[in-house]
């Protein structure tokens, strides 16, 4: 297995030398032998619930621990799944800029693809602080060079190295973390973790791991990087990006959590507290995106938030001794990030079909697409309803679990806990509204009604190959909705081998029975929606059926650009939120002697508060610090000798008082 | 099997409860108390008249709002007798599956392409929006007072005569109440008698729909009277009561919110629209209120 998995890294270098289609075909073998050898062994350990050790001796590594546990199995599921999809779908995205993009960076493009894979696989299983830092910068490195795809842009090649720069102060938190941790116990990884957390005062090492997970996930305030990235990559990695290798974050916070010993609420509180903030946060600024992949990542960020309540609530019922909450919510949060995965992924992967076919992500240009690409408008709206939390759907599966979550802890009897779980109802009820909202805007604005602006070309449906993998994503995000008791329970054996909990057995929800039933009226909804359509039809068989011009309450010259646009469709929002999130007019004011005014244009943008006081004011703060020092540069070379003797001199002042 | 059946009455007699108190405080002779019924009739005989612009999401939305509006009559419980559907959490699908209603409601508006049912779509999902966490924290409120779980397990512990119980009941029945005229878009949320496009809300989401799918939309909105009511009468009425004694009560909550609406519509205006955030969140300013008045009764 060793030698395999050696000579696909080594093949996928012979990426640079194969041209045209057989690049492609490459991939998608190494691709696959990879999967079948990772993925068949992680489904075995998902069914059977049992940890494989295994020790990898690499001739030049040595030897380096390698556990496949339950989670991180599933996780090896769900990348798989996520990036085959990607992958699947890459082709005919990139097949439009087939020109523009030399052959060099396209063979990049795919060869990162690769490792983005392997890095993330390797993140499931390895323990020690060593692999599992080279295997997290390759994995942002990876990302990297797929996100400057099209590097010529000068806001690409700014949104790349601001991604590159957060992510590796993230590392920098991840490394001073194993360091602490081994210099501290002796054991290295995550196993000296749990040593180190078992001891009083380990939650320095905790909070380290946090914060540099938090930032590859997202979590505010360390969002920042997301909303910049994922609309300047090309979009099937932008849905991989969404989809999986922000979660790698949340796996991350999962596996320092199954370390923890004892200890649970504090981490518990702030968790839970932060994860409301983000999923309010976060759907409130996407209401305000009219760039449709910019509205998807702070879409992400909002899913970050609502898997944090499930992780939240879940350790909070470790600490209270609370077997349901802390199922419930470990139940909800991971399989939110399974469904996230999935809708994301397709909102993005059906977004990029629209770029593709109209040269256009401003929705305000938009309209009408439905008529011109009906399946793809269908999948899109199926992933909205699903992110919006709606029946009968996955979204509602996860968000349904971490609601049963919350409403078991009011049981508590402790004021502090009951007050946090109902605000955080509150707010996840406010979050799933808000969704709801945005998604309407998002769907209605882009698909329906009449195209505002002119389009580059008149759209077409996506070829089969872009829509293929989205249908297979669209299937079980259904089956989620309709059969969730198989997919619990695969994550139920998840939960008990990973934290310290049981299966509740003696509560009634854990039977299956009421997952099984939940399923099940689901099903009866789609039945039910189906007959009365029927009925719909029988009545209006033989009838007249006409149509005409949409009533313009007797305006009989409305025009495409009359209709609402995402900006007017959010404007009463815009009031109701301007305490919180402002937004920026740039326009140009009709004057009173402007008998006849020109041609005008008027744009919206909303500002994040968050990023100008965590890393605008910062930086600049730094940049003018290195400006006053940069007078010692003055570019003179007789300046440089001296300052090289200024050095010299005081070394030897130093030494002669004996300070160095 | 009865609740179904108190929702039905509510979906029959509320509205023209409503129509015949306006009449009457108008001193007008005014429609019958069935009117309605006979309207849902004519649009159900008529043909089919749809906007060009307008596609299959119109076209399906009406059947989508309708099933799930029904789908979530079948959890309300009635003197301590479960729903059709009833299990723990339950009140969290049926908030979710009205969600879904709503949902279609908006993207049907949107997909006529028209600015007036634009408007109407924002308003309305803005407003839904407000009103979400409104239901949950008032749920959340009633759950932590009785330590139940469900719909019928919550209405029917109110049988140990609780006098904390029966204020936070009697107050989200006020909830519930407000909940349902944003829900209806009645006064004084928006007005359904106005002749101006520009303040309406769910009147010109339906400009464009005719025939059967206007009734459909128009029984799915008949329905989430008896819904809601049936809820006030669930969380108001004691459950230690006799059968008879609690249907009787039933059926006079159910006349009572007809007049009430009608009343309120007969002498009061429409709010000004950007009062209407206000408004909105007052609801969940007293659901938030309850739940202060739970945690009391916990100690």
């Amino acid at each position: 297995m060793e030698t395999i998995f050696v000579a696909v890294l080594f093949l996928s270098f012979f990426l640079f030398v194969f041209h045209g289609r057989a690049k492609y075909y490459l991939t998608f073998v190494l691709f696959a032998v990879t999967a079948i050898f990772a993925v068949t062994p992680a489904i075995q350990v998902i069914v059977s619930g049992l940890q494989v050790p295994y020790t990898y001796s690499g001739s030049l590594t040595g030897g380096i621990n390698i556990v496949l546990d339950p989670m991180g199995a599933l996780f090896i599921c769900m990348i798989f799944f996520t990036m085959l999809m990607g992958l699947l779908y890459a082709p005919g995205y990139l097949k439009n800029d087939h020109a523009s993009v030399p052959l060099t960076t396209r063979s990049l493009h795919y060869f990162s693809y690769l490792w983005l894979y392997f890095a993330m696989l390797s993140i499931s299983v390895v323990r020690e602080g060593m692999p599992f830092l080279i295997a997290w910068e390759i994995m942002t490195l990876s990302s990297f060079v797929l996100v400057i795809y099209y590097g010529k842009e000068r806001t690409i090649i700014q949104a790349s190295i601001n991604y590159l720069i957060q992510m590796h102060i993230g590392f920098l938190f991840l490394l001073a973390g194993f360091i602490l941790v081994e210099a501290k116990t002796g054991v290295p990884g995550f196993d000296g973790l749990k040593v180190y957390l078992q001891e009083p005062g380990g939650q320095v090492a905790f909070w380290l791991f946090f914060v540099g997970f938090a930032v590859k996930a997202g979590f505010i305030p360390f969002h920042t990087w997301l909303p910049e990235a994922h609309p300047a990559a090309p979009t099937h990695v932008s849905g991989i990006m969404s989809g999986i290798m922000i979660k790698m974050g949340i796996f991350g916070i999962l596996r320092i959590i199954s370390c923890m010993s004892g200890d649970y609420l504090v981490p518990g509180v702030i968790i839970l507290v932060l994860a409301v903030m983000s999923s309010l946060y976060g759907v409130m600024q996407a209401i305000f995106q009219h760039d449709l992949k910019r509205l998807l990542a702070w879409h992400s960020i909002e899913n970050i938030g609502i898997i944090g309540i499930g992780i939240g609530a879940g350790l909070i019922g470790l600490g209270m001794h609370s077997p349901a909450l802390a199922f419930l919510g470990f139940a909800g949060g991971i399989l939110h990030v399974l469904n996230h995965s999935l809708f994301k992924s397709l909102l993005f992967f059906s977004a990029g079909s629209v770029y593709a076919a109209t040269g256009t992500r401003d929705i305000n240009l938009l309209g009408g697409i439905m008529k011109k690409m009906p399946m793809t408008a269908g999948l899109f709206l199926l992933a909205s309803m699903a992110i919006s939390g709606l029946p009968p759907l996955n979204g509602f599966i996860s968000e349904f679990l971490i609601f049963s979550g919350l409403f078991s802890g009011l049981a508590s009897h402790q004021v502090f806990y009951i007050i946090l779980f109902i605000l955080s109802i509150a707010g996840l009820a406010l979050t799933g509204g808000l969704a709801a909202f945005c998604f309407t805007k998002a769907f209605g604005i882009t698909f329906l009604g009449n195209t505002r602006g002119k389009l580059l070309h008149t759209p077409e449906e996506a070829p089969v190959g872009m829509l293929l993998p989205q249908f297979i994503i669209g299937l079980i995000i259904v089956l989620i909705g309709i059969v969730p008791m198989f997919f619990i329970r695969w994550i139920g054996t998840v939960i008990v081998t990973s934290f310290n909990t049981s299966i509740p057995v003696d509560m009634p929800m854990f039977s299956g029975r009421l997952f099984g039933l939940i399923g099940m009226i689901s099903g009866l909804l789609i039945i039910l929606t189906v007959a009365l359509l029927l009925v719909r039809k029988l009545l209006l068989s033989g009838r007249s059926i006409k149509s005409g011009p949409t009533w313009g309450c007797g305006y009989t010259a409305g025009n495409p650009a009359m209709q609402y646009t995402s900006t007017s469709f959010a404007s009463d929002y815009a009031k109701l939120s301007s305490p919180l999130i402002s937004q920026k007019q740039h326009y140009q004011r009709i004057e009173e002697k402007d008998i006849f005014p020109d041609n005008r244009t008027y744009e919206v943008h909303s500002s994040d508060g968050i990023k100008e006081k965590v890393i605008d004011a910062p930086g600049r703060f730094i940049t003018g610090m290195m400006r006053r020092l940069a007078v010692l540069q003055t570019g003179k070379m007789h300046h440089y000798v001296l300052y090289a003797l200024l050095f010299l001199i005081a070394v030897l002042i130093l030494s002669l008082f004996n300070l160095l | 099997m009865y609740p179904i059946l108190l929702v039905i009455a509510g979906a029959i007699f509320i509205p023209g409860f409503i129509a015949r108190t306006r009449s009457i405080s108008a001193g007008r002779k005014g429609p019958g108390m069935f009117q309605h019924l006979y309207n849902v009739r004519l649009l159900l005989r008529k043909g089919n008249v749809f906007s060009n612009t307008s596609g299959a999401v119109q076209q399906v939305a009406p059947s989508v709002v309708l099933a799930s509006v029904l789908l979530s009559a079948f959890f309300i419980p009635f003197a301590g007798k479960p729903g059709l559907l009833s299990f723990s959490y339950d009140f969290v699908f049926f908030a979710c599956i009205l969600g879904l209603s709503r949902f279609w409601m908006i993207i049907a508006a949107l997909d006529a392409g028209s600015s007036f049912e634009g408007m109407g779509a924002s308003r309305e999902a803005l407003y839904g929006m407000l009103a979400e966490p409104a239901f949950f924290l008032l749920v959340g409120a009633l759950a932590l007072i009785t330590g139940h779980d469900s719909f019928v397990s919550i209405f029917s512990s109110g049988d140990t005569f609780n006098l904390g119980y029966y204020f936070a009941a009697l107050l989200g029945a006020y909830i519930l109440f407000n909940i349902m005229l944003v829900e209806n878009s009645r006064i004084p949320v928006d007005d359904p008698r106005t002749h101006l496009e520009l303040t309406m809300i769910h009147e010109v989401m339906v400009l464009d729909l005719s025939g059967i799918d206007l009734a459909m939309v128009q029984i799915a909105s008949f329905l989430k009277y008896g819904i809601f009511s049936s809820l006030m009468a669930g969380s108001i009425i004691p459950a230690n009561w006799q059968l008879p004694v609690q249907i009787a009560a039933a059926f006079g909550i159910l006349a009572f919110t007809g007049i009430a609406v009608g009343i309120l519509e007969s002498f009061k205006a429409r709010n000004r629209l950007n009062k209407n955030f206000q408004y909105i969140l007052t609801i969940s300013a007293i659901a938030l209120l309850v739940l202060i008045l739970a945690l009391l009764t916990l100690q």
